[in-house]
């Protein structure tokens, strides 16, 4: 009996282990190869000598402000949409429809959203190669899972404290607006913070929206167009012409983008400890 | 003795499951009327037609009229929300907000636009029966208190809106027998301002609380009168049988 749990427990253990083990390995190449570029001034300062030298700073800043834009574009509808879906959308066709709709989106590779945004943002409605596109396409992206969040976040609330406050008269919306979403906050806000987690390494949705190689100036302008984190890290390992001197930089970039990916992981971590049990 | 609510004809269906068959009932003012019967009565579902809360299950459908002073609550212009903050409800499973005691009450209040929310709030909770058990804790979260004294704070909430009739779902069936009794003291006591409906599948507690009694079986309204000739000379059968405890 003995022996057969011991069993089960390695069987399950290893995989785990490994994991862990791949996780760390990737961390620590990562630290000691760009440990010797990775300084305070790499952080704040702009690419010099075709990037051989100087820092990252465009490409952090092309980040977080695109990652604030996608958030602005994405948070609203999801949030209206997941409400629709836990507490107004009736049983009928139309919803499991549009269910399926959001599921499929879901799973749809992110190169295609790119594509769509090059096509509808950039082309139709005119935008131009620009951070708006590609916000807006990153908001799209993000949506169908927020969306699907939202909706278990809400339906996780006990439904009796929605009928407690139906049964005394109060109006339907103010009883999610007031009872039911304060309860939600963690797990909707957990929900935000794991989505921009991924959102902020992706490439193929700003690859053809809106990204730039290099920019001699970062501009507030959102019509205008911006550098990022990962795909200066796919130029620079990838495309540049003197790939091994720019080797540490692309590393210690890797880094930053990995910490802000864990930055956003961790919030979310913390957000989910805060969730309630209500049972 | 003045009708207070009055079940005309009235069905109920759960999709194509018929629930409740062609109920005529007559619930009398300012009294106590209990709905017992065996699990999967419908008696629940009674109840809950009175406020309209099976409105919230997708699929329902009902037929017949029940009125309130007179008023078809089914007809298509009635105000829900109206109708609803004139009826307060208590449910099986106490289920105060996740909010403080105070916020439970207030909340209700602060919606329907009252003023003079603290006395209105210490008040309600003072005819509760609770007020002196929580007053030091008022603004500490509802969910630390004890089942008896959460299902209070529910019925605290419920008659500080005002309402006229009050609706308790098995109100004690989470309840140990000393909070019980705390309750149905209690229900004794609003008796003289409310009328009070109570569903329970205890009899013994029917007999405690009500003036009036209503049998439900199998969705039908068996037999309805006082309380007394109900336990002391049932008339069907089925009621007899039930309460010789011959279903569970």
């Amino acid at each position: 009996m003995k022996l057969r749990s011991s069993f089960y427990f390695y069987l399950l253990a290893i995989p785990l282990f490994l994991f862990l083990f791949t996780i760390i390995f990737i961390t620590v190449y990562l630290i000691a190869n760009g440990y010797p570029v990775f300084k305070f001034h790499f952080l704040f300062s702009y690419p010099e000598e075709q990037m051989t030298q100087g820092g990252i700073f465009p490409a952090i800043f092309g980040s977080i402000y695109l990652t604030i834009f996608a958030f602005i574009f994405a948070v609203v509808p999801s949030l209206l949409s997941g409400i629709y879906f836990a507490y107004y959308a009736k049983d009928n066709l139309l919803t499991f429809t549009l269910r399926t709709l959001i599921k499929s989106l879901s799973g749809l590779p992110s190169i295609v959203f790119g594509l769509f945004g090059l096509a509808f943002f950039v082309r139709t409605l005119n935008i131009g190669l620009s951070l708006l596109a590609s916000s807006l396409t990153l908001s799209i992206l993000s949506i169908p899972y927020l969306i699907t969040t939202t909706e278990e976040g809400l339906l996780s609330v006990p439904h009796t404290f929605y009928e407690a406050a139906i049964a005394l008269g109060i109006p339907k919306w103010t009883a999610i607006r007031k009872i039911i979403l304060p309860e939600a906050k963690p797990i909707l806000l957990s929900g935000i913070f794991l989505a921009f987690a991924r959102l902020i390494g992706e490439v193929a949705p700003i690859l053809f929206t809106g990204v730039a190689f290099y920019l001699k100036k970062i501009s507030l302008s959102p019509l205008d167009r911006f550098m990022a984190l990962p795909y200066h890290i796919y130029i620079l390992a990838t495309q540049h012409e003197k790939i091994l001197k720019v080797r540490p930089i692309a590393f210690a970039s890797s880094l930053v983008l990995l910490f802000f990916a864990l930055f956003f992981g961790i919030i979310a971590y913390i957000l989910r400890m805060r969730i309630k049990k209500y049972y | 003795m003045k009708t207070k609510i009055r079940f005309e004809n009235f069905s109920l269906w759960f999709g194509e499951k018929q629930i409740l068959k062609n109920i005529n009932l007559e619930i009398p003012e300012k009294n106590v009327t209990a709905i017992m019967g065996p699990s999967g009565c419908g008696k629940t579902t009674l109840l809950r037609s009175i406020n309209r809360m099976n409105d919230l299950i997708p699929n329902v459908k009902v037929c017949g009229k029940v009125f309130i002073d007179e008023e078809n609550i089914y007809s298509e212009n009635i105000n829900l929300l109206a109708l609803r903050k004139k009826i307060g409800m208590v449910f099986q499973k106490p289920n105060p907000f996740p909010k403080s005691i105070y916020e439970n009450i207030a909340f209700g209040l602060k919606v329907h636009k009252f003023k003079n929310i603290k006395e209105r709030v210490i008040k309600a909770l003072i005819d509760a029966n609770l007020y002196d058990e929580i007053k030091d804790n008022l603004y500490q979260s509802a969910l630390n208190l004890s089942g008896g004294q959460q299902q209070r704070l529910c019925l605290a909430r419920a008659i500080a809106i005002e309402p006229e009739i009050i609706l308790l779902d098995e109100p004690a069936s989470a309840l140990d027998p000393i909070a019980t009794a705390k309750l149905e003291e209690l229900i004794h006591k609003l008796k003289k301002d409310y009328t009070i409906v109570i569903v329970t599948h205890n009899m013994q507690q029917a007999a405690r609380v009500s003036d009036y009694c209503a049998f439900m079986y199998l969705g039908e309204l068996v037999e309805f009168g006082k309380t007394e000739d109900i336990f002391v000379r049932p008339k069907d059968k089925r009621t007899e049988d039930f309460l010789l405890g011959k279903y569970g």
